[in-house]
């Protein structure tokens, strides 16, 4: 697995605050990998030292196979860091024309990326007159104009209303799927990280506190939730696989075991109302994470 | 990389009218339009000085940017050029695009170009006004042999003088992040200067430490191409003259390695 990214030991400090505290990570290539974190893990100064904002106290981070200072490599990246802030006497074409010029991208195909984010109409209006969300997507835009290969989105949805949010899901995963552009993606938005994401790191006071796979991570901390109308009769069935959680049964199973368990149930005659996954949420494992770490 | 990021600069600071205009063309448009409506005034009263020399009018215009009180509207146009992506967090949009150094050398080299337009255009706009006073009735008298030399000597003294304010607004708006406060800082520093070159004077030898102001260097250098007496009786010698061309050429170089150092180390948490 090749890594776009990878810090060793990095540290940040800030006066006597201290940003990042040995952070070491390695962000392989393809996919969505998000960051997770409370307000002040790091998250944003980690991806401020990429894309060399901000230099490292100590620890060193490489940078697709190079350092942050290589314009070079920075120039293969796409960011958008916080709230976008755009130059307020530039309308939105004028703003991607001017940043594709930094980027040495002459004719950028500015209208194809307006048009990919919605703001087609508002082309000629000037992004300081936009709302929050129209900035967002505008800052999407502004990252993927010199079609980069890594894109860093930190909060791309923050204040987008739910069509947005759901055209961002969207756009990301395609981004992430046809164009094989690796996204790097913070976001509070706990259970749009586990629809959108393939992989997680959980920051927590600057440290890493977990790292991998959100399947893996918490795929064996879930449990199918099963309502009959006889719930004596199914926990009877299911014996010592299953707990009683309120008028319904709490089952250890696997997802790969769970239609023959299903089948064998209703072969039996038991009635089932309801059957579903529980425990399996982000959200969960991500507080038990960020509390161990507290 | 650095054509690439003055591509960028000069594409969006054109676009900032409100700096572009006070900062580089109010200047010389405000000047023309003032010696117009003068010539006009004098010209409807009463006779317009005769012999108004058309070279001397435009290497005045050239030397223009000397003035303290034109230096206010240069240092609004640097101040806004420098301190731009500071007030509006802009740098977060720029800097993973180009190296600082480009980005900051990109700036320099908008501010110089405009700065020597303004400067060509108070130069173009005294020789309007010129032509203009001659249809009222001025005697009108053809630039002499010297004009090249005073007008080249002087447009690019004077245009040195605005490149070291240009980065004396640079080094104060990227170490303070700032923009009112490079402001009032820069405008001092023009007016410090001149009030200075009014109190102390130029030809005092006691204060050979004071050449060394870019605004005397300047004053001293022009004076020195143009021939003109600094005091009466007195005019600038060469020897006086070359080490303030060499003066503000290290105020440009020590400040601009300032403006850069200062920028490349400096870490944009928030800009």
């Amino acid at each position: 697995m090749t890594a776009l990214i990878e810090a060793h030991d990095l540290t940040k400090r800030f006066g006597a605050v201290t940003a990042l505290d040995r952070l070491s990570l390695s962000i392989p290539q393809g996919g969505v990998y998000g960051i997770l974190g409370t307000n002040g893990a790091g998250k944003s100064t980690f991806f401020r030292i990429c894309l060399d904002l901000i230099r490292p106290s100590e620890g060193s981070v490489s940078l697709l196979g190079g350092v942050p200072g290589d314009t070079a490599r920075r120039r293969r990246i796409g960011a958008m860091i916080e709230t976008p802030r755009y130059h307020p006497f530039l309308t939105a074409r004028e703003t991607l024309t001017m940043l594709a010029l930094a980027s040495g991208v002459r004719d950028a195909p500015v209208e194809r990326w307006l048009a990919r984010v919605g703001l087609s109409d508002a082309a000629h209006r000037k992004v300081h007159h936009f709302s929050v969300g129209m900035k967002q997507r505008m800052g999407i835009a502004a990252a993927l104009i010199s079609s980069p290969e890594l894109l860093i989105l930190d909060e791309p949805t923050s204040g987008m209303d739910p069509v947005g949010i759901q055209e961002m899901r969207s756009l990301m995963r395609e981004l992430a799927d046809k164009d094989g552009v690796t996204i790097l993606l913070s976001s509070h938005l706990l259970d749009e990280v586990q629809r959108v994401c393939d992989r997680v790191a959980i920051f927590a006071r600057g440290k890493l506190v977990s790292e991998g796979r959100i399947d893996l991570l918490v795929g064996g901390r879930e449990k199918l939730r099963l309502l009959a109308t006889a719930p004596a009769a199914l926990l009877a069935k299911l014996g010592a696989r299953a707990v009683p959680d309120g008028d319904g049964a709490l089952v250890t199973v696997t997802r790969t075991e769970a239609p023959a368990l299903l089948h064998e149930l209703v072969h039996d005659g038991v009635d089932l109302v309801e059957a579903r996954w529980v425990g399996g949420e982000l959200e969960k494992f991500y507080l038990e994470q960020v509390g161990h770490a507290g | 990389m650095l054509a690439d990021a003055v591509a960028a600069e000069s594409y969006k600071f054109l676009r900032q009218r409100g700096g572009l205009f006070w900062g580089f063309c109010a200047v010389p448009l405000g000047m023309l339009l003032f010696n117009l409506m003068l010539d006009t005034w004098i010209g409807t009263r009463s006779a317009l000085p005769v012999g108004l020399d058309l070279g001397r009018q435009v290497v005045q215009g050239l030397g223009l940017g000397g003035s303290a009180f034109f230096q206010i509207f240069f240092a609004a146009g640097a101040v806004s050029l420098f301190s731009g992506e500071y007030r509006w967090e802009t740098w977060r949009l720029l800097t993973p695009r180009n190296s600082r150094a480009n980005l900051m050398a990109a700036k320099f080299i908008v501010y110089a170009a405009l700065t020597a337009l303004s400067l060509l255009a108070l130069g173009l706009g005294n020789a309007l006004h010129t032509l203009y006073a001659g249809l009222l009735g001025a005697q009108v008298a053809l630039p002499g042999g010297a004009f090249p030399l005073h007008a080249l000597g002087t447009f690019l003294t004077s245009w040195a003088e605005l490149l070291v304010l240009g980065a004396v607004a640079a080094l104060l708006a990227t170490a303070t992040r700032a923009m009112i406060g490079p402001l009032i800082a820069a405008i001092c520093f023009a007016f410090a200067q001149q009030m200075a070159l009014m109190i102390l004077g130029p030809a005092d030898a006691r204060l050979h430490w004071f050449a060394a102001f870019p605004g005397m260097s300047a004053w001293y250098v022009r004076a020195w191409i143009t021939g003109e007496q600094i005091m009466p009786g007195v005019f600038a010698v060469a020897s006086r003259a070359l080490p303030g061309i060499l003066f503000l050429l290290g105020w440009i170089a020590l400040l601009g390695a300032a403006v850069l150092v200062r920028f490349q180390r400096q870490d944009l948490p928030r800009e």
